[in-house]
Order: C-alpha cells, then structure tokens, then sequence
C-alpha cells in the first residue's frame, strides 16, 4: 500500500512538474526584438510608428533595424510588426517613446497615445517621453556616428537633463502626472543637430495640446522658479564699464508668496544668487573696486530680471500655461479660496501679478584676485 | 485531526497578513471615495473605533479562551440567533475569499498568464490552497510566517522604493477636510482591518492564550500603521487624482521600482510575485476559517471536509462575480452592512456575555 501511495506521489510530481512549468509559449532571447525608441507621427487618418531595434542578439550593440509603418494604434502596431518579423517583438525595454509635432498638436491623438501607454501591463510607465521639432521619423532615423542607438542616446540625454535639472520632465509617467494634476507640462524638445540630436528647448502642452515651444534660457527661468535648489544656470554674460565678465550661480535660495483675493492672484518669488566670476581680463583689478561690484550686480541683476520677465510674460499671455504649478500650490495651500476660482483659473492666472525679486551676492571672485 | 496550536506571533502574523491582502483590495475605493488626500484619516478613525472595540472582544475571548465566536454565541443565544451568526461568517468569509480569488487571478491573468484561461488559474489556486488548508491550522500558520518574512516584507520595502521621484506635498491639503467623504469611508477602512473578523476564531487557537490580549491591540496599531503608510505611499506617488484613476494601484507603483544596482526587466512581476506569495497564504488561511467556522455551526465531528466543500462553491462565487474593480459603484451598500456585521456581531455577544455573568 505505502509502494503504490509512493508511486502515485512520484507520478503525480513528475507530472505536475512537466505540466506546470508556465514556460510552454516562453521566446528564447535571442528569439525576441527589443523596441528601443518609438517616433509617433500622425498621418492623415493614421498613425505612423517608426522604431528603432538594436541588432543586441548578433553581437553587433552599435547596429539597429528600423521599421516603420502606419497603423491606427500601439496595439495595432504590435500586431502588424509581429506578422512582418521573424521574432517575438518586445517593448519591455523601451527607452524613449518620440511624438511627433504635429501628433503633439493634435489633442485627440495625444490622449490616444497617452492613454494606451497608461493601459498597457507591458510598458512601463518610466519610459522616457520627448516631442520631435518637425517629424519624429526623421528624429529615429538619425544617424549618430558616436552613439548609432538613438534610443540610448536620446535615453541617455535626458536622464543627464534631469539629473542636473535642465528640464522638468524626462518620463512619461512624469508628464502623465503634471497634466493631471495642473493640465499643463513642459516636456524636453529633440531636434536635429547636423548629424546628431539635441535637446535644448522645451513644448508647452497644455490639456494634451502642444502649444508651443519655450528657448534655452526660458526653461532655464522657469526651472529656477521651480527647483531653485537644484537649478542650473549658465553663466551671465554682463557688460560693466564697457569690460566684459561671466558670472556663474554656484548656489540659489528661495522663497515665494501666493496670494490669492478673490479673483485677485499675486505671487511674489524672492530669489537671492549666490555667484562666482567665472571670467574677467588678466591684469584688471576692477573686481577689487566696490562700485564696479555694484555695477556688476545691477547689470546681472537687470539682465536675469528681463529674462524670466518675458519668460513668464509668455507663459501669461501668449500660451496661458501655468508651468509654476501655481494652480497645485493653491489647491494644496490655499484650497478653500482656490476652490472658488477653479473654473476659471486660466483667466485668474493670466491677470495674476507675478513678480520676480532678484538678489545677488557675489560670494567669490575665484582663484586670482 | 489538525495540530490545533499555534504561537501568539503566528497569530499576529496571520491577522496582519490577512488585513493586508484586504486593505489593498480595498484602497482604491477610499481613495475614490474622499475629495483630497486625506483617506487617512478614515484609516485612523476605524483603527480607532476597533481598538475600543477590543477591550469587550478581549475580555470575552479571555473567558472563554477555547471558543471560537460561533461556539460562544452557541452557549449564550438561542439556537436561530446563534446559527444565523454562524451562517453569517460562512457567508462573510466565502464572499471575501472569492473576491479576493477573483481580483487576485484577474492581476496573475492581466500581468503574467496573458493566454491562460481566468479559470484554469481560480482552480489552481483553489485545488493548492485547499490542499495546504487541509493541512491544519499549524501548517497555514507556518507559510503565514514564512510569507511574512519572505513576501509581505520585501513586497513593502519594493512599494518604498517604487516613490523614487515622488512629490512629498501630494498628501496636502489637510484642511479643509472632506468630513462627509471621511466618515463615507471608514466602514471601506474598516473592513480591512479583516483580521479583526479572524481573531475571533484564530485566538482560541493559540498556546499561549494570555497573550492574546496584547497580540490583539498590537495587531490593531501595527496593521493601522501600515495600512496608513500604504495609503500614503500611493498618495505622495501619483497623487490623488491619478491614484483614483488606477484600477491597482498597489500594482502600478511597482512600474517604478528603481533599486540602485539592480535591474529588473519587468518590475511589476517581481512585487506581483511578492503578492502571489501573500494572497495566496491569505486564500488558505480563509478557507481554513471558513471550514471551521461550517464545523461549528453545523456541530460536525469531521472537521477536514468543508475544505472541499468549498472548493465548488468559492469557484462558481468567483466565476460569477464580476473584478472588484467593475464592481465598486454598486458595492457600498454590501460594504456598510459586511463593515457593520463584522463590528457589531462581537460586540453584541460580549454585550451578552457581560448581561449574562451579572446575572
């Protein structure tokens, strides 16, 4: 009896081991194509992916396959490529998802793309998002001598941006997050580089809708407005008594005041700059002169004011895009009178007072007097 | 025919398990349930009303230390009142096990068994859990433990560090509360604290019954504690109004798993894994209550068998039953009876108890 109850027991493992190991439809690596980069653009009535694969399974890391073809989703897309290849079609390593302008303009197709991306089991929602200057095809097609893999590049780049905070977005669960919190975002700009890429700019989209694009030194005001601390501001080149110097921000402080009465919004930022001369003429002894300091403050000073003095300017009239999430501020510090204006906080911010109060110290003049 | 004892951190261990596996089922329906992030304060609230709760539960339990609920309302009510509270928690238990089953095979199905039939994956689940219950409640008590350190711990540490980059100030505004959304909601918080609903059972198993005392209230505290950090960790993450958006949100937060020096190809899989491990001990330890909880209102002898019986019936249950996420527009009334059973059903019998011993 306990033989047979033994035999049972053994023919019942083994079976179940067979049976159950979840491997039965399993794809081998080197059976399978890892989508590194998507660029979406938008076609008449269709969507035209583009994606980029590297060859990772025959050794060769610096060579890609790219595919291209119109279909009407992700899904689609996916299906379409698995007819079309010899191998299983993956995006679990996805790096970098592309929108093309005018896919980017188009407000419908934008919740589209968002939407299906935020569905999907299989990708992940830290892959990172960029919208292409002209078409997103010509962004993945690019090729870069140093880096041939445009996913990695661009993947590469944007972790750098964010590291240093040269750009307030760089995932696409980041810019899911900011548009349904305050409706607007600021997503990085890839645009084509003589033979490379770069990311300089910035789009401002606003309820899924790209509405325009800021300048290098726009994102760079409204990235010191929004993390101060960790802000990166490239030197200030002034003119002081006819000499030229650089200046560079080594350290920044903040504090800011919201004011909302009734319909009446006023936000005061209050900045102090802790700067270093980065740059000045060999054998001048001017930075020893206390009223050539001053002016040299003044006219830094005067130059960073009017910069992010047009920067939120734009940002009032021209877009009406609150991207200083002055609109989340309210709702988690002022909720009871935000609550009041919320239905036309778009009007609200675009009368608002928005002031920029620049303080600097100039902590070093560096290494030689 | 089961080993019957257990140790008191078998038991703590068991009714934190349990609780969490219901708060996270659960948490979607607080977060939507409350304008702003202060869900909270429910958690707070009904942690608060079944730690009071618990001084008459305690003191009941104490006397009579070999009784499960059922077999003290059996000593203290008429026969009716007594077989419906049994029935009550046949019912309970089979109702939360099959939703918990269905939820949790819909996540396997949705994540990682894409072509597998939904039930080919409740009757494996159904067939194993069975089988370890059948095993008696020392064995369910040992995996408890085991999942605890193994599971319950690395999945909670994974959740930590899947809010990388997230925004601290999301869990503002406090003030001014949603106070009608706040009370709404606690008898939501309230039901998942589910191993209050346990421990009328698991206590009289345990050696060492002076501990009881303590295990209880401390499994209140700890389990409001977590279940508070949960919330809050979800909150600080998506904010709430993505949060409200996500149908699992316990499973989307793994999206973003950023552990320095590891790689994971597919993060999610990996906390899913974690869960696999805690759900699935939490399906064995129900069906091991609600076998005891049929043997006690039907007085039977043979205790093992109820585990079998069940198997049809928390299957066809499960296979009826719609996700729990399909079903949470039309389930707050079920919720505030279930919530209100489950308070009240104790309370009423040591009510009893105490009337009865001045008598």
């Amino acid at each position: 009896m306990k033989k047979i109850k033994l035999i049972i027991i053994i023919l019942a493992a083994v079976t179940l081991a067979m049976v159950l190991t979840g491997c039965w439809d399993s794809v081998e690596i080197n059976k399978r194509e890892y989508l590194f980069a998507v660029g979406i653009d938008k076609e008449k009535d269709t969507l035209k992916f583009t994606a980029e694969i590297p060859k990772i399974n025959e050794g060769s890391e610096e060579q890609r396959i790219i595919y291209s073809m119109e279909n009407n989703n992700f899904a689609d897309f996916y299906n379409t490529s698995y007819l079309h290849s010899d191998k299983a079609i993956s995006d679990r390593l996805m790096q970098v998802i592309v929108l093309g302008e005018e896919t980017a303009k188009n407000p419908e197709t934008f919740k589209k793309i968002f939407d299906e991306i935020q569905r999907s089991p299989q990708m992940n929602r830290r892959v990172k998002i960029c919208i292409a200057k002209g078409k997103a095809e010509d962004i993945i097609n690019t090729e870069i001598p140093s880096n041939p893999i445009v996913g990695r590049f661009l993947s590469d780049m944007l972790v750098k941006l964010k590291r240093e905070s040269y750009q307030d977005i760089y995932t696409f669960d980041e810019a899911i997050l900011h548009l349904g919190q305050t409706g607007n975002a600021m997503i990085p700009v890839v645009e084509m580089n003589d033979k490379s890429l770069k990311i300089e700019r910035a789009a401002v989209i606003k309820e899924y809708e790209l509405l325009g694009f800021l300048e290098t030194e726009e994102v760079e005001s409204i990235m010191l407005l929004l993390n101060p601390t960790k802000a990166n501001i490239k030197n200030i080149n002034i003119k002081a008594d006819e000499k030229t110097l650089a200046i560079g921000a080594v350290d920044v402080s903040m504090t800011e005041d919201i004011d909302l009465t009734g319909d009446k919004l006023s936000v005061d930022y209050y900045i102090t700059l802790y700067c270093y001369v980065d740059s000045f003429i060999v054998g001048d002894d001017s930075l020893a002169d206390k009223n050539f300091m001053n002016k040299v403050k003044e006219e830094s000073l005067k130059k960073i004011s009017e910069t992010t003095a047009s920067t939120i300017d734009k940002l009032q009239h021209t877009y009406r895009a609150d991207l200083l999430r002055i609109k989340d501020d309210l709702y988690k510090f002022h909720k009871q009178d935000y609550e009041k204006i919320m239905d036309k906080y778009d009007e609200v911010f675009e009368a608002a007072h928005i002031n920029v109060h620049f303080k600097m110290d100039i902590k070093s003049i560096g290494l030689v007097k | 025919m089961f080993n019957q004892d257990i140790t008191p951190y078998q038991n703590i261990s068991i009714l934190i398990l349990v609780s969490f596996a219901f708060q996270s089922l659960l948490m979607p329906s607080i977060l939507s349930e409350i304008d702003g992030p202060v869900g909270w304060i429910s958690i707070a609230a009904a942690a608060l009303l079944l730690y009071l709760a618990m001084k008459p539960v305690n003191k009941l339990m104490e006397k009579h230390s070999e009784d499960t609920i059922i077999s003290i309302s059996n000593k203290l009510f008429p026969k009716f009142i007594s077989r419906s509270i049994g029935l009550y928690y046949i019912f309970m238990f089979l109702i939360s096990n099959s939703i918990l089953l269905k939820d949790f095979s819909e996540q396997i199905k949705l994540m990682m068994l894409f072509k597998t039939p939904l039930s080919t994956i409740i009757i494996a689940i159904l067939l194993t859990a069975g089988y370890a219950a059948k095993k008696g409640m020392q064995t369910i008590a040992n995996i408890t433990n085991i999942a605890v350190v193994i599971a319950l711990i690395p999945y909670l540490l994974i959740i930590v560090f899947s809010t990388y980059y997230a925004d601290y100030t999301n869990i503002l505004p406090i003030y001014p509360a949603d106070v009608v959304g706040v009370a709404k909601s606690i008898p939501f918080a309230m039901l998942g604290f589910f191993g209050f609903s346990i421990l009328m059972f698991s206590n009289s198993r345990v050696a060492i019954k002076e501990k009881n005392l303590m295990i209880n209230k401390r499994f209140i505290v700890i389990s409001a504690i977590l279940y508070m950090a949960c919330y809050l960790l979800i909150v600080v993450k998506f904010g709430i109004k993505e949060a409200v958006n996500m149908v699992w949100p316990f499973i989307s937060v793994m999206k973003f798993v950023n552990i320095p020096g590891f790689f994971f190809e597919s993060t999610e899989i990996v906390g899913l894994c974690f869960q696999i491990v805690v759900t699935f001990t939490c399906i064995c330890i129900l069906s091991y209550f609600t076998n005891l909880s049929m043997q006690e209102t039907f007085k039977t002898r043979e205790n093992g068998y109820f585990i079998f019986i069940q198997i049809p019936i928390l299957y066809l249950i499960a296979a009826a039953l719609p996700g729990m996420y399909m079903m949470f527009p039309y389930i707050r009334i079920p919720i505030y009876a279930l919530s209100a059973l489950n308070f009240l059903i104790p309370l009423l019998v040591a009510f009893k108890d105490r009337k009865k011993g001045f008598i």
